[in-house]
C-alpha cells in the first residue's frame, strides 16, 4: 500500500502540469525573479512566468508600470536578450532606462501604424524568435483567437510577453493577470489570475 | 536556282586569299591610360587646386594634382610640404585605391563592346586586346578613337596607345605619342627616344643609370645584355625584354560582375497576387541556383511587375545582410507586394539582381545555440520592416545633448551621459500643453538651458507633479516666467 503511494506522489511530482492546491514549491514552470520580494511571495514558482503572457490592467499611463518591470528589464538585457517595446502609447526614453540601469544596446522600438491588422503578426513574431527575451506590448484590446496564439508562440521560444490592456475584454488566457492600482506612496498589484497559484491578492509596492 | 543561292553576290569580284601571316595573329594592345583617375575617381573636376596624397618612405608625397595646383608648379612624387609652399591655396585629399578600382572596372565594363580581353594590370590603364577587332570597328585608328569616346563620355581624360606589346603600348599612351605601331620590329625606333624614368623602375636605379651616361631607351639597347644584367639587376632586363616582345608577359583577364536578370510572362493577364506569386517564387528559385553555382550572394534585388498599359510597378529590396535564400526574399516581397496597390492588371514579372558578392561564412558564436537553421534577428528585423514600414523600427540611442527631445534616437554611437537628476521613462514626443488638468507640482526644479548656437533655444524650468490618478508627470515652463505647464513625460 505504501509503495503504491509513494508512486502517485511520484507521478504527481514528475509533471509539472499537474497543480496541487496548497503545496507550496509544487509549481515548477520557469519564471524569472520579479526583483520585488513581496511580489515574488505571492507569485506561483516566485517570479514572472517565463515563456508565457502576462497582461497587466492598468487604469492610466505613467502610475509606475514601467518601474515594476525594471528589473525584470535589467535582468533581460544583461543577458544579452532582446528587449521589443511594441506600439508603445509615448516614447520609452534611452536617458532614463540607461539611469535606470538597463542596457539599451539590444533594445528595439517598433511602431506599428495599422494596430488592427499588423499588430497580432508583429507581436506573433517577435515572440517565437528565439533571441527574443521580452516583449512589451500596449494593445488596447487583442481577440481572444490572437491570445491563445500569442501564448502559443511565447511557450516556443520561452520569451515573456508584457502586454498592457484596459481590462474591458475580460477573462483572457494570460497565464498571469495583473491589475494596478495607485496606493499612497506607490502601486497596489492585485492578482486576477496566476496558472499555478491563488489569485485574489493584493500586493502594495513601493517604487 | 541552287547555284545563285549559294552565291548571293557573283558580281562580286572574288577577295585576293589572305594569307594569314604571323603580324595578322600576333596579339595588338590598345593602352588606355587614364592620368587623372585618381582626381576623377574622388569627384574633383572643380578649378581649386588640390593635390592627392599617398603615404610613401613614412611622409605624404603627392600622388597626382589637379590643373590649377599643376600650374602653380604642383607636381607627382613632391613632399606635400614642398607642395603646400608652392600653392598655399592646396587643399590635400588622400587616395582612394577602391574607388580608382571601382571607376576602373566601370569602365573595363564599358569597353567590354571592342573586345572581350581587358587587362587591370598596370597602373590606372585598361589593356585591350583589340587584334580581332580591326576590321569591324574600321581599323586601329577609328577604334581608338571609338574607346576614347567611350571613355571620354563619362568625364575621364584618357591617352592611348596601340602596340603589340601591352609594355610598349603602355609607354607610348603615357608619353603621348597618337600615331599606332602594329609592327614589333617598328618599337625600337619609335620608343628610342623615351627617357629610362617611364618604364616604371624606381628614382634610385634611374639616377644610377643616368650617371652612367644612360637616359634614354636606346642608349640601354646599345648596351651589352649581360653587362646590364649583371651591373643593375635582371629586373630591368626584363621589362626592357617586355617592351619590345621577346619576353612574353602575362595579364590577367578582367571578367564583368554576374548580373541576373530574368523574366516570366503570365498567360492571362491578371490582378490576383496569389496567381503571380508563383512566378515570382520561381524565379527566386532561380536566382538562388544561379548564386549558389557562384558562391556568392546578393545584396539585394529587384522585382519589375509589368503591365500592359501602364508603367512596370518596381519593387527593390535591400535586406540588412546579403543572402541568397529564396525563403527569406519571398517572404520579404510578400510582405511588400500585399501592400503595394497595383495600377492594373500584371502581364509578366522580371526579376534582376543587385550587387552580387561572394558568399563568406557568417562567424557562429560558440556558446550560445542560437537560431541555427531557423530566421536570425535580421532575417526578421527585414519582415517587419517589409510590412510596417521603412521608418517603422528605431533603436534607444543615447546622444549628449541636454536637452530632452534631443538626447535620443540619433545615429550617433553611445557617446552621450546621462543626467544626474530623474529622467521619466517615457516621453512625449511633442510636448503638451496641459489645460485643466488638476496637478500637484512638486517644489524641486531643474533648469534647462541651451541650445542657442544652433536655432533650437530652450530655456525650462522642469519639475516633477503628480496627477489625480497617481501618476507623475514630469512638467515645464518657460524659466522666469508664469506660463501655461506643458507636459513632456511620464515617470512610468
Amino acid at each position: 500500500m505504501a509503495g503504491k503511494t509513494e508512486t502517485l506522489t511520484g507521478l504527481l511530482d514528475r509533471d509539472p502540469r499537474i497543480w496541487r492546491g496548497r503545496r507550496p514549491g509544487s509549481w515548477r514552470a520557469p519564471v524569472i525573479p520579479t526583483g520585488h520580494a513581496a511580489l515574488d511571495a505571492v507569485l506561483p514558482g516566485s517570479g514572472w512566468p517565463a515563456g508565457a503572457l502576462t497582461e497587466i490592467i492598468t487604469p492610466a499611463q505613467g502610475i509606475g508600470e514601467l518601474r515594476l518591470l525594471l528589473p525584470l528589464m535589467r535582468r533581460i538585457a544583461g543577458d544579452g536578450r532582446r528587449l521589443v517595446w511594441v506600439a508603445p502609447p509615448f516614447e520609452p526614453y534611452a536617458p532614463a532606462l540607461v539611469q535606470a540601469g538597463v542596457e539599451i544596446g539590444r533594445m528595439l522600438v517598433v511602431a506599428v501604424a495599422d494596430r488592427r491588422r499588423d499588430l497580432g503578426w508583429t507581436l506573433e513574431l517577435l515572440l517565437r524568435h528565439p533571441e527574443t527575451g521580452l516583449v512589451l506590448a500596449w494593445p488596447r484590446t487583442l481577440p481572444p483567437s490572437v491570445w491563445r496564439r500569442l501564448q502559443l508562440a511565447a511557450a516556443e521560444s520561452g520569451a515573456l510577453g508584457m502586454l498592457f490592456t484596459d481590462g474591458a475584454a475580460g477573462g483572457t488566457t494570460a497565464a498571469l493577470r495583473l491589475s494596478l492600482g495607485v496606493c499612497e506612496g506607490g502601486l497596489e498589484l492585485r492578482i486576477l489570475k496566476a496558472r499555478g497559484g491563488f489569485c485574489g491578492a493584493r500586493v502594495p509596492l513601493m517604487l | 536556282m541552287a547555284l545563285a543561292r549559294a552565291h548571293p553576290f557573283p558580281s562580286l569580284p572574288a577577295e585576293p586569299p589572305c594569307a594569314a601571316s604571323a603580324a595578322e595573329t600576333a596579339p595588338l594592345w590598345l593602352a588606355l591610360c587614364f592620368p587623372a583617375l585618381a582626381l576623377e575617381a574622388l569627384g574633383i573636376t572643380g578649378p581649386e587646386p588640390v593635390a592627392i596624397t599617398e603615404a610613401g618612405d613614412g611622409r605624404l608625397r603627392v600622388h597626382s594634382a589637379s590643373a590649377a595646383a599643376a600650374a602653380q608648379g604642383v607636381a607627382p612624387g613632391m613632399a606635400l610640404s614642398e607642395a603646400q609652399a608652392l600653392c598655399p591655396g592646396l587643399t590635400a585629399v588622400s587616395r582612394d585605391p577602391e574607388a580608382e578600382q571601382r571607376v576602373l572596372s566601370h569602365l573595363a565594363e564599358r569597353c567590354l563592346r571592342f573586345t572581350p580581353w581587358i587587362s587591370l594590370d598596370f597602373p590606372a590603364t585598361l589593356q585591350l586586346e583589340v587584334r580581332g577587332s580591326l576590321r569591324l570597328f574600321g581599323g586601329p585608328a577609328r577604334l581608338a578613337g571609338a574607346a576614347r569616346q567611350v571613355c571620354a563620355a563619362d568625364g575621364h581624360a584618357v591617352q592611348c596607345g596601340l602596340a603589340p606589346t601591352p609594355m610598349a603600348a603602355w609607354l607610348l599612351a603615357r608619353a603621348g605619342f597618337p600615331a599606332p605601331v602594329l609592327e614589333t620590329e617598328a618599337l625600337r625606333s619609335v620608343l628610342g627616344d623615351l627617357s629610362i624614368a617611364a618604364l616604371g623602375i624606381d628614382d634610385k636605379l634611374s639616377g644610377r643609370l643616368a650617371r652612367a651616361g644612360l637616359r634614354v631607351l636606346r642608349d640601354l639597347w646599345r648596351m651589352p645584355r649581360d653587362g646590364l644584367a649583371r651591373r643593375y639587376g635582371s629586373d630591368l632586363l626584363r621589362r626592357l625584354d617586355e617592351v619590345v616582345g621577346s619576353r612574353p608577359q602575362p595579364l590577367g583577364r578582367f571578367h564583368a560582375p554576374p548580373r541576373f536578370r530574368a523574366g516570366r510572362e503570365l498567360a492571362v493577364e491578371t490582378e490576383d497576387l496569389t496567381r503571380v506569386f508563383p512566378l515570382v517564387e520561381a524565379l527566386l528559385a532561380e536566382f538562388e541556383g544561379f548564386l549558389r553555382s557562384r558562391d556568392a550572394v546578393a545584396a539585394g534585388l529587384e522585382l519589375e511587375l509589368r503591365h500592359a498599359r501602364a508603367a512596370p510597378t518596381r519593387v527593390c529590396l535591400r535586406p540588412r545582410r546579403a543572402g541568397r535564400a529564396a525563403r527569406h526574399f519571398a517572404a520579404l516581397l510578400r510582405e511588400r507586394l500585399d501592400r503595394a496597390a497595383l495600377p492594373c492588371p500584371v502581364r509578366g514579372v522580371l526579376l534582376q539582381s543587385a550587387d552580387i558578392q561572394p558568399f563568406t561564412l557568417p562567424t557562429a558564436d560558440l556558446f550560445t545555440p542560437g537560431a541555427a537553421g531557423g530566421e536570425s534577428w535580421d532575417e526578421l528585423l527585414d519582415r517587419l520592416q517589409a510590412r510596417l514600414g521603412p521608418q517603422a523600427l528605431r533603436r534607444p540611442m543615447l546622444r549628449a545633448d541636454h536637452r530632452p527631445e534631443r538626447a535620443e534616437f540619433g545615429n550617433a554611437p553611445r557617446s552621450g551621459e546621462t543626467a544626474r537628476s530623474p529622467r521619466p521613462l517615457w516621453l512625449l514626443s511633442r510636448p503638451r500643453r496641459l489645460r485643466d488638468r488638476d496637478i500637484r507640482i512638486l517644489p524641486e526644479c531643474e533648469r534647462i538651458e541651451t541650445g542657442w548656437w544652433d536655432g533650437g533655444p530652450v530655456r525650462r524650468d522642469y519639475h516633477l507633479a503628480v496627477d489625480g490618478v497617481g501618476a507623475r508627470l514630469w512638467v515645464y515652463r518657460d524659466a522666469g516666467t508664469a506660463g501655461p505647464w506643458h507636459l513632456h513625460g511620464l515617470f512610468g
